[in-house]
């Protein structure tokens, strides 16, 4: 069942009959195959099978056009056989339907017949499969074309000694191996089809391209009178079973047993062949022994498995089969065939698989897509795939490792030499998981244990408890315990996705720039690398920079950069001395002035000399001035000794992404000593430099916070290795902040991360590096505390207010067509309306039209937080100032509305008769402020 | 030449060669039954043109396989939105084909405009669909009232032509939105570029170029492009059309509806981009774009000489064959050749037209080999009889050049590395010499066999 409710299938896990039929053909000795239909069916296949067996596949079409479709295909394909057997004089030919000519009703087998008619003493033998593409799946043609070819060719019933033996569709080296057990059996056999050389061919000086090994016809035609059949296949379809039929219409009886995949798998297929009469060399023994013994050495680590896998019924149940042996956690079986018997025959080996360790959760469905695989994935917490390169978007979404092991393999090479059946396919599987989990537990498990129980000791600073909001404080109330969320025993690698070459990266660096913790933490000063300083000391950023280096894919040029400073342009550029009469200006202003900020409205290293003259110049002001900048990273190399030289101490870097393939989506382009880079190789040069540049900072001393604009669909999966990358640097902060989507960028139509979203984020990466929750996205000449821009009064007189850029959605003032509303919300996380109106320490203050919404300012209440559940009921009154009520209505009397998650009746009253509506409710912010925005749209105005 | 199937005659020639002398190459014909032509569908030809939409829905009307076969399968990158890398398909099954597919289409269509909010819809109405007669024309027709999306049915089944049939259906989707209430202007300004569908970052590279110059690109058909940016197009002054074989159509179309002119074009190779930058800014610009242009392509030329000179002396002499969709991209290719002091000595395409291929004779040396909807079997003889040291082509023809011991460029849909423009030209040269050159042609070709030993 697709994942849509069957009305459209979103990236299949599955293709079509015919590229069965044709894989099956490629088993056959002279083989070729025809379709009947468009020139495209067959060139779709052939590049499908070129591509995963890296061999060429020439496959034949009769080509048909439109008048072939309305008046019939018959000359089409008498020219089609006549060419195909001059160009390749094959044995057989398999003359194959499509969609096409099912559909408009060709009689391929009529046509086949007059044809030899027509050709008498011709000596290639044709066969004709129905196959409609809509009939089925390659996993259905495949053996559709085994029967089609016995019921087509001349069978001989004279009793034989050979054993007919029928592989499911597996890789030619897994077919290749089956045929050497059977060479060692001594016994005589038919392997129908053995694709094992024809799919996995040798280089030769001279290349034949007719299909030259695989089971001769002469062969196929002595299977009706074999001793017997062993079909190898669990699921092969009644009506398409080449044993059935030969067991029906030629009485050879038949042993169904399962791919022979694993031990008691193989085991059941060397009974049988024993019950036969075959005696093995002691290799196979051997190669037993060695997989047990390989079963043994590796079975520790299966258990951190939680497997996905799909693909053929038949390639599913072999890893259920290995799993269910070993101890795999098979989280997640899919099949993308209709396959009825699919999940019955599954289910014990899945449970098998799981009941051991207790794991509960367990997804099982055929007829799936990869869309609906995906949700099962994410359900079940799979942190390892084991599939067809079909899956790797998949696993790359979900930052999880792909075992490739069936078809198709289109990324790898050597798709033909996959093994998954016998003693040693098995082993080979086995061991590649193994492998695999062993690097993810290797990777992850000193930073996991390090979070997990490594606290920092508190340092004496200013007497009291350092302020970082370090990782043993949950960065958010309404969550209480992050990190035990995931308890160790069902987390899935999923949460700890593997740092692949970044390891190396960090640990060299930490070499080459000597990396030492840095002693004092001066963070607790700065408001925003504090918490607690947040509320105390006023900062001041200075717009001299101008310019940039990198070309990010969220940014608007003609704006500030969006990196550091929300959209809302800062007024002009300063020069440097500029700078310093403004600062001196604000210090009149406000006394409580400490921290000077470079952040923009450009990067700030790109014309780094203006940047280095501001410090220098303030620096003679103020010798006790703290000093933050911001960059993109790129110059930072470069510069960061002379910022250190004059007094830096605070430095925030935006780094977004991980890897440069993530890289490369979101920058387009890096300017660097005067060479335009593009793509990856300008994501590398600015991530390496990012990484260099934030290893230099640690290793002067400097606190570093890393910012992260997080992007819906490109860097949003990543946010928590940015986050071990950058702890592994030394940087003491993340701050992961969501894309504003602009008008005119690349990503402009990619949705922002709701609020709820990115807490989730911030929870799962604090886990890690310490998260600044209080971030208000700062405008690049923000002026005051935290939450309280005094900027605008700093500018007034001397230059017009600068236009606010808004989110989309909302139009300014003059243009708009909905009505913006001012919106209070009372909260403490700013995630959730969790705070009760007259309770509320501070209110949120939106500006939303209903459609969008966007966060104007932070307002403290004097005195808040004193109503003790004042709204519900006067028995639980406490004492608060007289008037205090009053006094918070007057405060947010410039607002068109307030929401708390309860409003007592009172304060309802006064609200509703100045005209502001009120909704109370336990709600996420961003939905009540909308939702409130709609119904003052509307008129309403309480709820 | 026994090898050769008596239809394919016409579609085969050698310069110079006696009897086929200034007898003009058969092409444009359907392809001949059983003779393993490497070409796709019309279906392929359509998707392959607007699959790079990248905010588009491709919904894929017909059975699995179609759908299985296109997903994801073109390098095309993206800036925005990725949706078109999914494969979407209304996976046909048997009961479809008796009682119609109109049922799944439409439900499917509700909630793709739920759940997605595509601006445009792309339905590829396939073979099984043109013969079981679904009215998918009405359905969209409803749609469109009904949702406010633009909803385009793009009815390419397989059999009513060849691919170039497939380019001519998808230039007539894009024309549906661009007719649809054009947005016109006085004063056009800057260019389309037609027929870079952004493959390893191309359309970038090209775009990049014309920003340098001071030329205004305001749409890429469809590298990279979304439905407002090709709404956008019709404000141009000129179209500059790169892949002839696929966008032709729609700039004749473009010029006739809305004044649009166009030029050819091709950024493949150091002389094709200097001479594409440099005739664009003199039907646009001033003597100072002009001169911009001219002072970039030197600027380039000079410095990816100096990325191609380290390879020349490996590639001088070495033997071209050259097998791709269209041909424009054949000449290109031979002109890059040329470049790198190599040879073509096979030359053939999938598509090409009969002045491509007059183009192309007039190019090449005496005796090389010219075809047209070559197969395997062709393509083997030719690279062996001519001694061919590397092929350009498709992944299909990939592993034919490596078992007969031939290197092999990707020049087709799936290749990562941008080839265009004057980077693309160093890229190139890098990939042809790292395959022509690597010691495994000589381990394979020129390594006794010990188990052949006397």
């Amino acid at each position: 069942m697709p994942s849509d409710l069957e009305s459209f299938t979103e990236n299949p896990c599955k293709m079509c009959l015919p590229l069965g039929v044709v894989t099956a053909v490629y088993g056959i000795e002279k083989g070729m195959n025809i379709l009947h239909g468009s020139q495209g069916c067959s060139t779709y296949i052939r590049r499908h099978m070129a591509t995963h067996y890296n061999e060429p596949v020439d496959i034949a079409s009769s080509s048909l056009t439109e008048e072939g479709t309305v008046f019939g295909g018959e000359d089409n394909l008498r020219k089609g056989l006549d060419n195909l057997i001059k160009l390749y004089r094959p044995e057989l030919v398999a003359v194959s339907t499509t969609c096409l000519a099912e559909t408009i009703g060709e009689d391929v087998p009529a046509m086949i017949s007059r044809y030899r008619q027509e050709r008498p003493g011709l000596e290639t033998e044709i066969v004709s499969v129905s196959s409609p593409g809509y009939g089925g799946t390659q996993f259905e043609g495949y053996f559709r074309a085994l029967q089609a070819v016995l019921r087509g060719l001349e069978p001989d019933e004279r009793p034989n000694s050979y054993i007919n033996v029928i592989p499911p569709p597996s890789s030619p080296a897994d077919v290749g191996a089956l045929r050497e057990l059977l060479e060692d059996s001594g016994l005589p056999f038919i392997l129908f089809p053995d694709i094992s050389e024809n799919l996995d061919g040798v280089y030769n000086p001279v290349y034949h391209r007719l299909p030259s090994a695989g089971t001769p016809v002469r062969l196929i035609k002595q299977a009706a009178g074999a001793r017997a059949t062993l079909e190898l296949s669990l699921f092969a379809p009644e009506n398409d079973s080449p044993g059935l039929y030969l067991e029906r219409a030629h009485k050879v009886p038949l042993l169904r047993l399962p791919p022979p995949a694993g031990l008691r798998g193989m085991d059941a297929l060397v009974r049988a062949l024993k019950d036969l009469g075959a005696s093995f060399p002691p290799k196979h023994r051997k190669a037993r022994g060695r997989l047990l013994d390989a079963m043994c050495d590796a079975h520790k680590h299966f258990a951190l498995a939680r497997l996905g896998a799909a693909g053929d019924p038949d390639f599913v149940y072999s890893l259920s089969a290995l799993a269910a042996e070993n101890g795999v956690p098979l989280v997640m079986a899919a099949t993308g065939s209709n396959c009825p018997d699919f999940s019955k025959i599954i289910k014990p080996e899945q449970e098998k698989s799981l009941s051991t360790l207790g794991i509960k959760e367990s997804f099982l469905r055929d007829g799936a897509d990869f869309s609906l695989i995906s949700r099962g994935s994410r359900e079940t917490r799979v942190n390892i795939f084991a599939g067809s390169s079909d899956a790797r978007r998949m696993c790359r979404e979900l930052g999880i490792p792909l075992l490739r092991l069936c078809f198709p393999i289109h990324d790898h090479v050597g798709g033909q030499r996959t093994r998954l059946l016998g003693y040693g396919g098995s082993l080979s599987v086995l061991e590649g998981l193994a492998n695999e989990l062993i690097g993810l537990e290797a990777e992850s498990f000193r930073d996991r244990i390090k979070s997990e129980f490594f606290r920092k000791p508190s340092l004496p600073a200013g007497g009291g408890e350092c302020a970082l909001p370090a990782a043993s404080s949950p960065p958010d109330p309404a969550s209480p315990h992050p990190r035990a969320a995931f308890p160790r025993a069902d987390r899935g690698f999923a949460e700890f996705p593997p740092e692949g070459a970044e390891k190396s990266g960090s640990l060299s660096l930490r070499e080459l720039y000597g990396i030492a913790p840095s002693g004092v933490d001066p963070s607790s000063l700065h408001p925003c690398f504090s918490l607690e300083a947040s509320h105390k000391l006023g900062r001041l950023h200075l717009p001299v920079a101008s310019g940039c280096n990198i070309s990010c894919n969220y940014c608007r040029r003609d704006h500030d950069c969006p990196n550091e400073s929300r959209p809302g342009a800062s007024s002009g550029l300063l020069t440097p001395r500029e700078a310093r009469d403004r600062f001196r200006e604000a210090r009149e202003i406000s006394p409580a002035l400490k921290v000077l900020g470079i952040a923009g409205p450009g990067e700030s290293l790109f014309q780094a000399e203006k940047t280095l003259e501001t410090f220098e110049l303030l620096r003679r002001e103020d010798k006790d001035l703290i000093f933050c900048l911001s960059t993109n990273g790129l110059n930072l190399p470069l510069h960061v000794r002379e910022l250190h030289a004059l007094g830096l101490r605070h430095l925030t870097v935006t780094v977004n992404a991980a890897d440069p393939e993530t890289g490369s989506r979101i920058y387009s382009h890096a300017d660097y000593f005067g060479e335009r880079y593009q793509g990856v190789q300008a994501a590398s040069l600015i991530l390496s430099n990012q990484f260099a540049g934030i290893a230099m900072a640690k290793s002067l001393g400097m606190t570093v916070k890393v910012n992260t604009v997080l992007i819906r669909g490109v860097n949003v999966s990543q946010s928590e290795r940015i986050s071990r990358k950058a702890l592994s640097l030394g940087a003491d902060l993340g701050n992961l902040t969501a894309h504003v989507p602009l008008s005119g960028t690349p990503f402009e139509s990619v949705a922002a991360l709701g609020l709820g979203e990115l807490r989730e984020l911030r929870w799962k990466s604090a886990a890690f590096l310490p998260q600044m929750t209080h971030c208000r996205q700062c405008r690049a000449d923000a002026f005051g505390l935290l939450g309280e821009d005094l900027s605008r009064r700093l500018r007034a007189g001397k230059d017009p207010l600068p236009k606010p850029i808004r989110a989309p959605g909302i139009s300014s003032a003059g243009t708009r067509a909905r009505p913006l509303y001012r919106i209070a919300v009372a909260s403490r996380s700013a995630v959730l309306v969790d705070n009760h109106f007259g309770n509320s320490e501070r209110f949120y203050i939106y500006e939303s039209d209903g459609a969008d919404l966007r966060l104007l300012e932070n307002r403290r209440v004097e005195g808040g937080g004193a109503c003790g559940g004042a709204c519900l009921g006067p028995e639980k009154v406490k004492e608060r100032p007289e008037g205090f009520i009053a006094g918070l209505i007057d405060l947010l009397s410039d607002c068109d509305g307030v929401v708390a998650a309860r409003i007592g009746e009172s304060p309802r009253k006064i609200l509703e008769e100045r005209g502001i509506g009120c909704l109370s409710g336990y709600e996420a912010v961003d939905k009540a402020v909308l939702g409130l925005a709609r119904m003052l749209g509307r008129g309403g105005g309480a709820a | 030449m026994e090898e050769l199937l008596s239809e394919r005659l016409g579609s085969v020639s050698m310069k110079g060669a006696g009897a086929g002398k200034n007898r003009t190459l058969e092409c444009g014909k359907n392809s001949v039954s059983g003779a393993v032509s490497q070409r796709a569908c019309v279906f392929c030809g359509a998707r392959v043109v607007l699959n790079p939409v990248t905010d588009a829905f491709h919904l894929v009307h017909g059975p699995v396989g179609c759908a299985s076969y296109t997903w994801d399968i073109r390098g095309s990158l993206s800036s925005g939105s990725e949706l078109y890398r999914h494969s979407f398909t209304t996976d046909l099954q048997e009961r479809d084909v008796v009682f119609g597919g109109l049922p799944k289409l439409e439900k499917a269509l509700e909630r793709i405009v739920e759940k997605f909010h595509p601006p445009v819809v792309f339905i590829y109405s396939t073979c099984l669909v043109g013969v079981i007669g679904d009215d998918v024309d009405s359905v969209c027709r409803a749609a469109e009232k009904k949702h406010g999306v633009r909803v385009i049915n793009v009815k390419a089944p397989g059999f009513a032509g060849h691919k170039a049939m497939g380019y001519r259906l998808a230039c007539e989707a894009l024309m549906k939105i661009l007719e649809r209430d054009p947005r016109r202007t006085d004063k056009p300004v800057g260019i389309n570029i037609l027929g870079d569908y952004n493959l390893a970052g191309e359309m970038w590279i090209v775009k990049d170029y014309f920003r340098r110059i001071g030329v205004p690109v305001v749409s890429g058909f469809t590298g990279d492009s979304t439905y407002e940016s090709i709404r956008r197009s019709t404000t141009a002054a000129l179209n500059v059309v790169q892949c002839a074989g696929s966008m032709m159509y729609l700039a004749r179309l473009m010029e006739d509806k809305f004044d649009i002119p166009f030029i050819k074009a091709s950024f493949f190779g150091l002389e094709d981009t200097k001479s594409a930058l440099v005739h664009v800014s003199e039907l646009l610009g001033d003597e100072e774009t002009r001169r911009r242009a001219e002072e970039l392509s030197t600027r380039g030329m000079e410095k990816a000489m100096r990325g191609i000179s380290p390879y020349l002396p490996g590639l001088a002499g070495k033997k071209a064959a050259i097998f791709v969709g269209g041909g424009f991209k054949a000449v290109s290719l031979i002109r890059q050749f040329r470049e790198l002091g190599m040879d073509t000595v096979m030359v053939g395409t999938q598509t090409g037209q009969r002045e491509d291929y007059e183009l192309i004779e007039s190019l090449v040396n005496p005796g090389t080999v010219i075809l047209d909807d070559a197969n395997p079997s062709e393509l083997e003889t030719f690279m062996r009889e001519k001694g061919a040291d590397i092929l350009v082509g498709g992944v299909k023809e990939r592993p034919l050049a490596y078992k007969l011991g031939v290197a092999f460029c990707d020049h087709n849909h799936e290749r990562k590395i941008p080839l265009s423009g004057f980077d693309g030209a160093v890229n190139f040269a890098r990939e042809i010499n790292l395959s022509v050159n690597s010691p495994v042609w000589e381990m394979a070709r020129r390594t006794a066999d010990p188990f052949l030993d006397a």
